[in-house]
Formats: C-alpha cells, sequence, structure tokens
C-alpha cells in the first residue's frame, strides 16, 4: 500500500486530508510543522507527501527545496496543498521541485484526483 | 518613559508617485517607524526612509535599531540604498525578514545593491548590517516583543505586530482579504478570523487598503485588500485607531479624502468606535 505523509499547522486540514486518504486505503502519517515534517519523511519514507506551504516554523518552499536536494528523496511526489491562489506560488513550487499543486478549500474529489494522478490507487 | 509613537514615512503602494495630486497623503512608498523612549522600528524600506533617515541622523536619535520588512517587493526595500544611517559607522541595524523562494532573505535584499542596480553594495555600507530570518515564532526587539503572521499575497509576506509599554501596533500590508479572494467558505472564514485575531484589540493597526470596489473587480488576485475589507477587518478585530496604508499610486489625495469618508459612514453604520483615517506622510500618532 502506497504511503502519504501529511505536513501542515492546521490540525483541522490535517484529520480532514487523513481521513479522506485512509478511506482511500493508504497509509497516512501526519506532521504538524515542516521541521517535523522533514524528519517524519525520513522515518516513514512516503510515497507521496501532501505539503501546506504557510507553517510557522519552515515555509513549505523550504521543506520542498530540502527535500528535493537530498537524492535519497528523488522519487517522492510532492502535492502542494495551499490555500494560496496565486499563479506566482504555483510557478514557483514547480521551480523548486512539486509535482503538484491544489488550492484550498478542496473538494474530496478535488484531492483523490490530485492523489491518484500522482501515486496511482 | 513615553509612549509609543507612530510615524508615517511612506504611505503608498507599488511605486513612488510624486506630483501635484499626491502632495497631502505623499509619494514615498512604504516606511512606518515606530519609536518608543531609544527604540527605533523601522517598518518597510521603500522610499520613504530616505527623509527618515536623515531625521533621524539630525535630530540625535538613537543610532540602532531594527529595520522590519514585510517582503522583498520593490516598493518594500527600494529606499534603503538611500538610508543615512546604514552608512554611519558605529551604527547597528538588525533587518529582519521571512525567507523568500528559493534564496535567503539576506540574499534577495543584497541582490538590489548589487554592482548592475547600485555603485554601493550594501557590504560597503558603514554600519553594522546584522540580517536575520523570522522563524514564526514572537521573537524581542529589545524590550519589544514582536509577532509574526504570513499575509495573503503573491510570494512570501509577513505581518507584524508589536506589543510594548502595554500598547500594540500592528502592521499588515500586502495582504489581500482570504474571503474576497477565493470566495465566502467556512475555511476562507477561518483565515480572515486567524488575521482578525492576530490584530485583536491593537492601539493601531496600518492595513493594506489599495482598492475601491470597482479596482478590485479588476484586480482580484494581485494580494492587496479594498478598504471595505479593511475597515471591517478593524471592527471584527476591535481594534482602537485604523490607518489606511499603501495607497495606490493611481490614488490622488481627493480620492483618499472621498473613500475615509465611505470609511467614516461604514463604521459608524456598524456603530463602530474605531478611529479611522488615512496614512499620510508626515503624520505621528501618539499610542
Amino acid at each position: 500500500m502506497k504511503r502519504i505523509l501529511v505536513v501542515d499547522d492546521d490540525r483541522l486540514m490535517v484529520d480532514f486530508i487523513s481521513e479522506c486518504l485512509k478511506r482511500a486505503s493508504f497509509v497516512v502519517e501526519n506532521a504538524f510543522n515542516g521541521t517535523e515534517g522533514l524528519a517524519k519523511a525520513r522515518s516513514f519514507a512516503p510515497d507521496l507527501l501532501v505539503l501546506d506551504l504557510m507553517m510557522p516554523d519552515m515555509h513549505g518552499f523550504d521543506v520542498c527545496e530540502a527535500l528535493r536536494r537530498d537524492p535519497a528523496f528523488a522519487g517522492l511526489k510532492i502535492l502542494i496543498s495551499s490555500g494560496k491562489a496565486y499563479e506566482v506560488d504555483k510557478k514557483a513550487a514547480k521551480r523548486l521541485g512539486a509535482d503538484e499543486y491544489i488550492t484550498k478549500p478542496f473538494t474530496i474529489d478535488q484531492l483523490m484526483t490530485a492523489v491518484n494522478g500522482l501515486i496511482g490507487t | 518613559m513615553s509612549a509609543p509613537r507612530v510615524e508615517f514615512w511612506g504611505t503608498r503602494g507599488s511605486i513612488p508617485s510624486p506630483g501635484p495630486k499626491t502632495l497631502r497623503y505623499g509619494g514615498n512608498t512604504s516606511c512606518v517607524c515606530i519609536r518608543w523612549d531609544d527604540e527605533v522600528l523601522i517598518c518597510d524600506a521603500g522610499t520613504g526612509i530616505r527623509p527618515l533617515g536623515f531625521h533621524l541622523a539630525n535630530s540625535g536619535a538613537p543610532t540602532s535599531g531594527h529595520v522590519f520588512i514585510g517582503h522583498t517587493h520593490w516598493d518594500h526595500i527600494q529606499g534603503f540604498p538611500f538610508f543615512f544611517p546604514a552608512y554611519l559607522p558605529k551604527n547597528k541595524w538588525a533587518i529582519h525578514s521571512a525567507k523568500g523562494v528559493g534564496d535567503s532573505f539576506e540574499a534577495i535584499f543584497k541582490r538590489q545593491m548589487g554592482i548592475n542596480y547600485f555603485p554601493v553594495e550594501v557590504g560597503d555600507m558603514a554600519a553594522r548590517l546584522d540580517f536575520t530570518q523570522i522563524t514564526g515564532h514572537p521573537f524581542e526587539a529589545g524590550p519589544v516583543k514582536v509577532s509574526t503572521i504570513y499575509t495573503n499575497h503573491p510570494g512570501i509576506c509577513v505581518g507584524y505586530r508589536f506589543d510594548m509599554a502595554g500598547k500594540s501596533a500592528v502592521y499588515l500590508t500586502d495582504h489581500e482579504t482570504h474571503w474576497t479572494h477565493m470566495g465566502r467558505s467556512e475555511y476562507s472564514e477561518r483565515l480572515d478570523r486567524e488575521v482578525a485575531d492576530f490584530c485583536r484589540g491593537a492601539d493601531l493597526l496600518v492595513c493594506d487598503s489599495q482598492y475601491t470596489d470597482d479596482e478590485y473587480e479588476k484586480k482580484r488576485g494581485w494580494g492587496h485588500s479594498r478598504w471595505r475589507d479593511t475597515a471591517a477587518l478593524g471592527v471584527s478585530a476591535e481594534v482602537k485607531r485604523l490607518a489606511l496604508f499603501h495607497h495606490d499610486p493611481e490614488r490622488s489625495d481627493d480620492d483618499i479624502d472621498a473613500f475615509v469618508g465611505d470609511a467614516l459612514e461604514f463604521l459608524g453604520k456598524s456603530k463602530s468606535p474605531i478611529e479611522v483615517f488615512a496614512a499620510r506622510e508626515g503624520q505621528a500618532v501618539e499610542l
């Protein structure tokens, strides 16, 4: 079963995303800030990271950059999940190595379409 | 111990806009200075920091202090090469902001004074300049507690809250109200509530109010707010005074007077006790 790590400082959002993914039979782990996200990316070895941007200790762009610098995560897919809907942020995410970007709030269908598009069911 | 005082040195957004139509509210880009006893806290280094620098140097003011940059778009940093106190040895300035996209704050800030842009590099300025990247956790600038929040603006941008001597001022510019940008939803309203909580009870909120309703329809997604939503934020956050800020470069003095009138009417209908005004270059407000 594919493994997904959800990194977001918004606990309500983490609960929502995790529940959707678990119901679709993914193995899910959560982290509530960027530093914890990086640590759990190493220990949990996910296939996909669902990553928030505006987190207080470490911005999602920095998490994305750090992971893309590390060859150990070459196969990791990164899905940015952010309340920011600006095109310039979407472009920046791509430039920093993110694979996909969805804007909050999203529906379960939108989330699952993005996830399945990246790592299949 | 004196009361903190907030001085407006540049109130304009986007680009300097000198001329006969902007004489009263001013044409310099964003720069606000908080003075409290020996503390000097400067918010943004738009072109307003140039006259501020001369004022500090000529008035015997402390030669050290803090500069808080909301983000590194030009209108918030372009005055720094002309900040005279940064050229004086023995001066010491701590310059704070968030890490930028793909590069450190320090590298991005220094780049505007690279050899292809300006004849003096940051490293050649005689004052000691210490760059710090904020982490999102509250920190102290001398006796002042500083808190930060990400604003809704393209790229990475932060707003600041300063608590000192039982008083508080919030500097929140380059921010687009979440619900107007992404539509009304439980989520967007929650994000707007978080912004209101950040501003809660401030003695002064200095806040982005760049657009009228009509302009916003054409500029939704540009990262700025309507004065109407900024006034609503002031009500929701129960601030005492609200400075409408980051005036559009096309906005004439008469236009600003008109929307202040509209804002007063709006707040009157809300039965809000908030004192609202449009920030004017040269204006000072005691907290």
